[in-house]
C-alpha cells in the first residue's frame, strides 16, 4: 500500500491523499469531507478506513473540499449548493484523468452525504454512494423544526425516558413548544407538511440512481438524527427488491462515531459494501429500502 | 504539479513509521523568515487544524517559509496511534525541522507549539542548535496534565449518551482507556506521564490567553518572555463549532516578525 499526495481540481486549490493498494484496479473510493473536519476525518477515521479500503484492494482518495483542511478556496463563486456536487466530479475528472479510474464509490459523513448523493445523481460514473449519517438533504429553512415535531410526536412520547427527563427539567422547554406551536400553525394555515414535496423529490433521485444500477448505502448511527431525518423523508421506507439501495444501521454510535468500537464496525459496513456488493443477487438479499 | 494555486506543497518527510505527512507553505516574494508549526497529537488536532493552517497561510504571506506535519499516529501520517511512542514524536520534530531548513535555506527557525505540540517541541527541540525561538502557545505543562485533560474529555463526551467509561490505574494516574476517538495504550500513557519540560537553551515566549495561566506556564517553562494572546480555547471546541481566531493568528505573525533571527 502506497500514499500519495496529491493536489486536485481544474484550479489546483485542492488537496488530498490517495491510498493506493498497487494492483492497478480501476475503481477509485472517494471520501468527502465531513462537515468542516479536514480529511483524515473525525479521529482519524477516514485514515483508517481509506487503509482498510486498500488493504481490501480498493484504491481511495479523501480530500479536503475547497475552504476546509488544506484546501484553499475556489477561484469561482459557485452557490455552496451547486460546489457541493461539482466539487466531487471535477475530483472524478482529474483522478480519471491522471491514474485511469472509471468508476467511482463516494462515500461521506454528514455533509459529505449530501455531497456524495448529489453528486451520484448528476454522474453515472459513480457505482455507489455511502451516505454515512445524513441529515439534511433538502437545503430547506422548514425542514429542521419539522424532523424535531416529528420526532417529538413520534418517537419520544412514547418513550418513559423522555416523559422522565420532561418532568425533571432536562428539556429545552422553549424549543419544544415553539417546535410544535410551528407545527401546529403551518397546519391551521392550510401548508402541507415540507417532506410531501421534498421526499417525492429526493425518491425521485433514488429512482434515477436505481434505473442505472448505483448503489446507494444509507449507514445510519442509531444515536444520530440521521435516522429521524431518513423517516421524516421516507416514512417507513418502501421495500424495493430490484433496488441496489439498502439501509444498514449501526447501534450505540454517534454522529462521528467517537468511540473506537463504532469506528471498527462502520468501516467493516463500508469494507464490505464496496468489496462485495457488485452482484445484484447479493443486493437483494441484503435489507432494502 | 504538487503546489497548490496558494503556495501550499503537501509532502511526505520519509522516515519514522513509514512517512510524515507534511505541508510546506511557500513565501510569495522574498524569504525572511523559516517557521516550523507543532499542533497538538491527538484529540486536540481536529480541532485546532484549520486554525493552523491559517496561521502558517499568514505567515507565508509575511515571507516565511512554514512547515506543518502530522505526528506519527496521527493525521495523515503512517502508523497507528495506539503504537506510537513518545520517541516517535521527537524522531518527527527533528527530522520536519531539517526539512524546513532546507527547503527555505535559513540556518536557523522559529517554532510555533500548540498545546501538546509546544510540550513536544520544547521536549524534542529546545535544545537544538538550529531553532531560535520557540513560541509555546498555550503549552501543556507536563504529559500526565494532558492524560488528565483527555481523560476528562472522554467522561465528558460520554455522560450524555449514557456510555461506559472505560479507564485503569496507570502510572500514577487514572486514565481513560481512549479519548475522544484516540486510543490510548499503556506505551503512550506512561510515555507521556513521563514527560517533564526543562527550560529550553533557545529564547521561549509563551502566549496564552488567561493572565494567571500565563504566569503559571512562564514561570514553570523559565520562558524569557510571557504574551497574553486572546484566544478562545479552540482546542476544546467541536469541530463543528470551531473558528479561525483570526485575532490570534495576527497576534503570532507580529510575534513571528519580532522575533526571527
Amino acid at each position: 500500500m502506497i500514499e500519495t499526495p496529491l493536489v486536485l481540481g481544474p484550479a489546483r486549490h485542492l488537496v488530498g491523499t490517495l491510498t493506493d493498494p498497487g494492483n492497478g484496479g480501476t475503481t477509485c473510493a472517494i471520501i468527502l469531507s465531513a462537515g468542516l473536519l479536514q480529511r483524515s476525518g473525525p479521529h482519524r477515521l477516514h485514515v483508517d478506513l481509506a487503509r482498510a479500503l486498500a488493504a481490501s484492494g480498493i484504491a481511495t482518495v479523501r480530500y479536503d473540499a475547497s475552504g476546509l483542511g488544506d484546501s484553499g478556496p475556489r477561484p469561482d463563486a459557485l452557490p455552496l449548493m451547486e460546489v457541493a456536487h461539482r466539487e466531487p466530479r471535477e475530483v472524478m475528472d482529474d483522478l480519471a484523468a491522471r491514474f485511469g479510474f472509471g468508476r467511482f464509490l463516494l462515500m461521506g459523513i454528514c455533509s459529505g452525504a449530501y455531497c456524495a448523493f448529489k453528486a451520484a445523481v448528476r454522474d453515472p460514473r459513480v457505482a455507489g454512494a455511502a451516505l454515512i449519517n445524513p441529515q439534511d438533504f433538502v437545503g430547506d429553512a422548514d425542514w429542521e423544526p419539522y424532523v424535531q415535531a416529528r420526532r417529538y410526536l413520534t418517537g419520544s412520547v412514547l418513550r418513559p425516558r423522555a416523559w422522565l427527563n420532561l418532568v425533571t427539567g432536562r428539556v429545552d422547554y422553549r424549543r419544544l413548544v415553539g417546535t410544535l406551536a410551528g407545527q401546529v400553525g403551518r397546519r391551521l394555515r392550510g401548508r402541507a407538511s415540507p417532506a410531501v414535496d421534498l421526499a417525492a423529490g429526493i425518491r425521485a433521485e433514488l429512482a434515477t440512481l436505481r434505473e442505472r444500477g448505483q448503489r446507494v448505502l444509507f449507514a445510519l448511527a442509531d444515536r444520530d438524527a440521521s435516522v429521524d431525518h431518513c423517516a421524516a423523508l421516507f416514512g417507513r421506507l418502501p421495500e424495493n427488491a430490484e433496488a441496489p439501495i439498502r439501509q444498514a444501521r449501526l447501534a450505540g454510535s454517534d454522529h462521528l462515531f467517537t468511540r473506537r468500537a463504532d469506528q471498527a464496525a462502520l468501516i467493516a459496513l463500508l469494507t464490505t459494501w464496496a468489496t462485495t456488493g457488485d452482484s445484484a443477487r447479493a443486493e437483494r438479499e441484503e435489507m432494502s429500502l | 504539479m504538487t503546489t497548490t494555486s496558494e503556495g501550499l506543497s503537501p509532502l511526505h518527510l520519509p522516515g519514522g513509521r513509514g512517512w510524515r505527512a507534511a505541508c510546506h507553505h511557500t513565501p510569495p516574494g522574498a524569504t525572511r523568515a523559516a517557521v516550523l508549526i507543532c499542533a497538538p497529537p491527538g484529540p486536540e488536532s481536529d480541532r485546532t487544524h484549520r486554525a493552523l493552517r491559517q496561521l502558517a497561510q499568514r505567515l507565508a504571506a509575511d515571507g516565511a517559509h512554514v512547515l506543518r506535519f502530522d505526528w506519527t499516529g496521527t493525521g495523515d501520517s503512517a502508523g497507528d496511534f495506539a503504537e506510537v511512542r513518545a520517541d516517535d514524536w521527537r524522531t518527527d520534530a527533528v527530522d520536519a525541522l531539517a526539512e524546513l531548513l532546507a527547503r527555505s535555506g535559513q540556518r536557523r527557525a522559529t517554532v510555533i507549539g500548540l498545546r501538546l505540540g509546544a510540550t513536544l517541541a520544547l521536549d524534542a527541540l529546545g535544545a537544538h542548535p538550529a531553532v531560535a525561538t520557540i513560541i509555546a502557545w498555550e503549552p501543556v505543562l507536563d504529559g500526565a496534565e494532558q492524560l488528565r485533560q483527555w481523560s476528562t474529555a472522554q467522561r465528558t463526551f460520554c455522560l450524555p449518551f449514557g456510555f461506559a467509561v472505560s479507564e485503569r490505574p496507570i502510572a500514577g494516574l487514572t486514565v481513560v482507556d481512549e479519548a475522544l476517538g484516540y486510543p490510548l495504550a499503556d506505551a503512550l500513557v506512561t510515555d507521556l506521564a513521563a514527560l517533564a519540560i526543562a527550560p529550553p537553551r533557545c529564547r521561549l515566549v509563551v502566549v496564552a490567553d488567561q493572565p494567571e495561566a500565563l504566569t503559571a506556564q512562564a514561570q514553570r517553562l523559565g520562558a524569557g518572555a510571557a504574551r497574553r494572546l486572546p484566544c478562545p480555547p479552540l482546542w476544546r471546541q467541536e469541530p463543528s463549532e470551531s473558528v479561525v481566531p483570526a485575532e490570534a493568528v495576527r497576534g503570532l505573525a507580529a510575534l513571528v516578525a519580532e522575533v526571527q533571527p
